[in-house]
Formats: structure tokens, sequence, C-alpha cells
């Protein structure tokens, strides 16, 4: 029986927020050294980062309600070896 | 915090006369296109409410949503940070190309106005038509023997005042 854990899902997802997170990091890096950091380019930068804050906080909320035991089950039937 | 004057190196007796970016008409589409997909699984909810009631695809299916919401969110914080600092300064002795091509790429490219040999400007397609936007090409004796003003507004207004401080610098 082969079986994967929703854990495992929700430690791929986690780095997936963190690399996005960096990735938003890298950008707002880009602006200010850039010197375009202005009103509009702050404004834009910040509705971005507090919605995958948004989305990270409201994901893991949710997360935390679930039973991270959960698995699916992919193949039922454990291979047999030939008896010789 | 860094001011634009530091990244083109402005010379004290250099003023900067035109920033010019693409016109925000241009980068209109790409916020349609991020909405549309932002909001792609909250119109699509209704059809997996089976999927979702499982103990088990449904919390998966849920984090999927989240990633893809993240990926969308970066996405669209990535399309703008391309169109804004992808810049042209004219200073009354250069023009400045900054470019960012995704994240990890930002050239800066410099043309003495004295090296201007030709400046074109062109209005393509409705849009551009009817917003007042093109392109202007300023060919140079330069290293680099094109300048592309892409998808400015006014660029006709842009052309003369350009071919205006060629002649002025080039008589200094």
């Amino acid at each position: 029986m082969f079986s994967i854990p929703l854990s495992l899902f929700v430690i791929i997802y986690a780095l997936f927020a963190l690399i996005t997170l960096i990735f938003a990091f890298i950008n707002i890096y880009h602006i200010v050294n850039a010197g375009a950091l202005n009103l509009l380019s702050f404004s834009v930068s910040a509705l971005a980062a507090l919605l995958m804050f948004g989305i990270i906080v409201i994901t893991g909320i949710f997360v935390s309600s679930l039973n991270l035991g959960q698995a699916a089950v992919l193949f039922e039937n454990t291979p047999t070896l030939p008896s010789l | 915090m860094r001011h634009l004057s530091e990244t083109i190196n402005q010379q004290p007796h250099e003023r900067i006369l035109f920033l010019l970016r693409r016109h925000p008409i241009t980068f209109a589409a790409k916020i349609i296109l991020c909405l549309f997909l932002f909001l792609l699984p909250f119109l699509l909810r209704p059809l997996l409410i089976d999927v979702l009631a499982d103990p088990f695809w449904g919390p998966l299916l849920t984090l999927l949503g989240s990633a893809y919401l993240l990926l969308i969110t970066a996405f669209f914080h990535a399309l703008f940070v391309d169109y804004y600092l992808d810049i042209w300064v004219v200073t009354n002795d250069r023009i400045i190309d900054i470019h960012q091509s995704g994240l990890f790429k930002h050239t800066v490219s410099e043309l003495d106005l004295k090296q201007v040999q030709d400046v074109t400007s062109e209005i393509v397609g409705i849009f551009g038509t009817f917003f007042n936007y093109g392109t202007v090409s300023i060919q140079t004796a330069g290293a680099k023997q094109r300048f592309d003003f892409q998808n400015i507004a006014k660029p006709h207004a842009i052309r003369g005042e350009i071919l205006k401080l060629a002649e002025l610098d080039a008589m200094n």
C-alpha cells in the first residue's frame, strides 16, 4: 500500500508560499534600488504584499483545523512476491 | 532611500526633462487578465462542491487554490515592476534607458544627445490612435545603434522635443 499524507502537501505549500514571498521582496528591492519608490509603487507593492500575507494567514487558519494525518491511498494492493 | 538621480548618476549641470514610461493603458490589459485569473477559482468553486466536501481532496484542492492565488498575486506584482521600472529618462544632455526584464535582469544604457542621428515616431493600431501612444525610435552613432521608447504617450511631441534637444546640445 502506498499513501501520501496531507502534511506533505502542507509542507510543499509552505515552501511555495515562502518562495512567492521572497519574489515579492526582490520586486520591492528592485523598486527601491531603481529609485522608483513613490505613492503608486508603494501602494501597489503594499497591496500585493498584504494580499499574499492575507492568503497565507487564511490558509494557515484553515490548515490548523485539519487532520494532517489523513492520507490518500494510491495503491490498495500490496505487491506480493511469487513463492518459489 | 535611493533616488532616480543616483540611478542615472545625474551631473550637477544636468536637468531631467522627461521621465517616460509605457502608456498606462498598455498595463490595463494585464490588470484585467490578472483580475480574471484571480477570480477564476471563486467562479469555479460551485462546480467543485463535491470534491471540496471530500475529507482529503477538499483540503488538498483548497491548498492548491491558495497556492494558485499566491502565484497570480506574485505574477501581477512582477508585471507591475516590469512595467514601472522600464523608464526612459531624457535630460538636457543624455537619454537613459532603464530596462527591467523579469526578476534578475536590470539594464541601464545611455546615449549622449550629440549621438542622435535620426528620430522616428510611430502610432500603430486603434488603441494607439485613440489613446495617442506609440513608439519613438532613435538612431544613434553610438555602440547601441537604436533606442526604442515603446508605447509611450504623445510620441510625435516627444520626437519633436528630442530633435530640439539634440540640436541644442550640438550647438553647445
